[in-house]
């Protein structure tokens, strides 16, 4: 086997390449500046914010266009806790995570169960969207209206102040690590394939034995409180919770992500949402209002040209292709 | 072991399946042939509850199960293949019958326990339904026999008892009709099959029992030399 053969074949049949992002963005703070980093975090934050919209579009093919409401959803629960009722900001983790899986399951189980057909999902997932951001203008007194709610920082832990750049972004690293990695555990066993084939045969699916919608529900609710703890963890690198993180341009964005990440194949919506925030920060200094215009271009490109996204395209090397 | 009794199916003023009487014997291979529009397609969707009768009564393991999901039916043990091939086309077969194989009503929980090993019994269905060194690949890159093969061995993965065969044949040239044949042969006696096909040398070579579904009822029901010389299923289905 050549060495290049072999380079690849350790690189993208083992697991042990995992290690290497893992290092490089470990090693970040030591090579970079103080705003750099603080893109950095919200990178790697956005970055599981795709992994979470993935699992709903990528594995099991529920188109949403709520992932922002839900986004916002976390980021309010830990803002509101903290903000208003002066609360402890690790309060408002499993606030995020028990509001998000609740209202996932109210929004959800009706349209899932009915099986209302992609169209009615797509504009209903949309409606809720919508609402839930002009919710947040319409009451004032919950959320603080367009003002949103702030100003919050992230507290002190173990004697390190989260509220700095360098600290903080160890810790969305280790959180990002930590859920990421519980998901790739969980996708990799057979229930990562049970999404996956629900997704390519529903109907197939059902005559196995496997009650799909009740995967499928699983897998939204999974994917909408993903979504809700990227939010909470994303508030303090914002300083304040406003309707902006619920906007649908950024149910947009996630979804250009996602794609041209790869659908369904956990890691390329990482790599696509990471690379593309740092680049977007990048490009707002040269380039204010390229960023956009560029992500549209992608977007039609991975379309029609590489419809597997950056990871169908990994696979294409590996294989020599 | 599957007993059918008065089963009826209307679509608004179209009655498809009219009293229909049906019993499969454990282990008997049962054909059910009859014309285009006879309603064997639906006859097998009312069993599987894909559609829920008008009336009647279809009785299995002692239970009506007419009108049941067609997942709690296959969770009953009652597995069908379809009359277009369904399958699952960006995996391999093993991941195909890996699925089928393990016990669908585990979801996401499943994850936390050890991970069961099929090894053994997928290679031996795949050795069984002809797809012996085709195990790692992907559906879409198969044949379109090599597919029926699949649909055939990934409801024996399911380990049913009752097996629904829409048409295995369809769309498969002779050599390929002449290995579904084996593949039933080799089943013969583990399952109780009702096997839909037009081919009908097939139905009769392979068939312990048929019936024939005329406008949506049961013409007759006997073995294949008796049922192939009856006068009425001569001039309603043979077309002699």
């Amino acid at each position: 086997m050549s060495a290049v053969a072999e380079l690849r074949r350790y690189f993208t049949e083992t697991k042990r390449w995992l290690l290497v992002p893992v290092l490089l963005l470990a090693i970040l703070p030591l090579v970079t500046e103080q705003y750099f980093l603080s893109i950095a975090t919200q990178a790697i934050i956005l970055g599981l914010f795709a992994i979470s919209v993935d699992i709903a579009l990528g594995y099991v093919g529920l188109f949403t266009l709520a992932p922002a409401a839900f986004f916002g959803i976390g980021a309010y629960s830990v803002a509101k806790l903290v903000v208003d009722y002066g609360s402890s900001y690790w309060l408002g983790f499993p606030a995020a995570i028990v509001l998000a899986v609740v209202i996932a399951v109210l929004i959800g189980y009706g349209p899932i169960k009915r099986r209302i057909g992609l169209v009615y999902f797509v504009l209903f997932t949309l409606a809720f969207g919508v609402l839930v951001h002009d919710f947040t203008y319409a009451t004032t007194w919950l959320t603080g209206g367009s003002n949103g709610l702030g100003y919050l920082t992230a507290p002190t832990l173990f004697g390190i102040d989260l509220s700095r750049t360098v600290p903080y972004y160890y810790f969305a690293l280790l959180a990002v690590v930590v859920v990421a990695g519980l998901l790739y555990w969980l996708l990799s066993s057979d229930y990562g394939d049970v999404l996956h084939a629900t997704r390519q045969n529903e109907v197939r699916m059902r005559y196995l034995g496997y009650d799909t919608d009740r995967e499928k529900l699983i897998a939204w609710v999974l994917s909408a409180t993903v979504s809700s703890i990227a939010g909470a963890l994303y508030v303090a690198t914002v300083n304040v919770a406003s309707p902006s993180l619920m906007a649908f341009s950024l149910t947009g964005e996630v979804t250009i992500w996602v794609v041209i990440g790869g659908l369904g194949t956990f890691f390329g919506p990482f790599l696509a949402a990471f690379g593309l925030t740092i680049f977007e920060s990048y490009l707002g200094a040269v380039l204010p209002e390229g960023y956009l215009l560029i992500l549209g271009a992608l977007f039609i490109v991975f379309v029609f040209v590489l419809p597997d996204g950056l990871v169908g395209l990994l696979q294409r090397w590996r294989d020599g292709e | 072991m599957l007993s059918i009794e008065g089963l009826t199916k209307e679509f608004g003023s179209l009655v498809a399946i009219e009293d229909l009487d049906l019993e499969l014997e454990p282990g008997e291979i049962h054909g059910l042939i009859g014309p285009n529009g006879a309603g064997k397609t639906t006859t097998i969707n009312l069993i599987t509850g894909d559609l829920a009768p008008t009336r009647g009564t279809i009785m299995y393991d002692g239970e009506d199960i007419a009108g049941r999901s067609p997942t709690d039916i296959a969770n009953m043990g009652i597995g069908r293949s379809f009359q277009v091939v369904q399958y699952f086309p960006e995996m391999t077969v093993r991941k195909h019958l890996r699925l089928a194989s393990r016990d669908p009503t585990r979801t996401v929980l499943s994850a936390f326990t050890p991970r069961t090993d099929y090894t053994e019994k997928i290679e031996e269905i795949a050795e069984t339904a002809h797809l012996d060194g085709r195990l790692d690949t992907v559906a879409k890159n198969l044949s379109h026999g090599e597919q029926r093969f699949l649909d055939i061995a990934m409801v024996l993965a399911m380990d049913p008892e009752v097996i629904l065969f829409d048409e295995p044949a369809a769309g498969l040239n002779h050599s390929e009709t002449e290995e579904v044949r084996q593949i039933f042969e080799d089943m013969r006696g583990d399952y109780t099959m009702l096997v839909v096909e037009h081919d009908i040398d097939l139905v009769r070579a392979l068939s312990d029992r048929i019936s024939v579904l005329h406008n949506g009822s049961i013409l007759t029901t006997g073995p294949p030399s008796e049922v192939v010389e009856n006068e009425t299923v001569k001039e309603v289905y043979l077309g002699e």
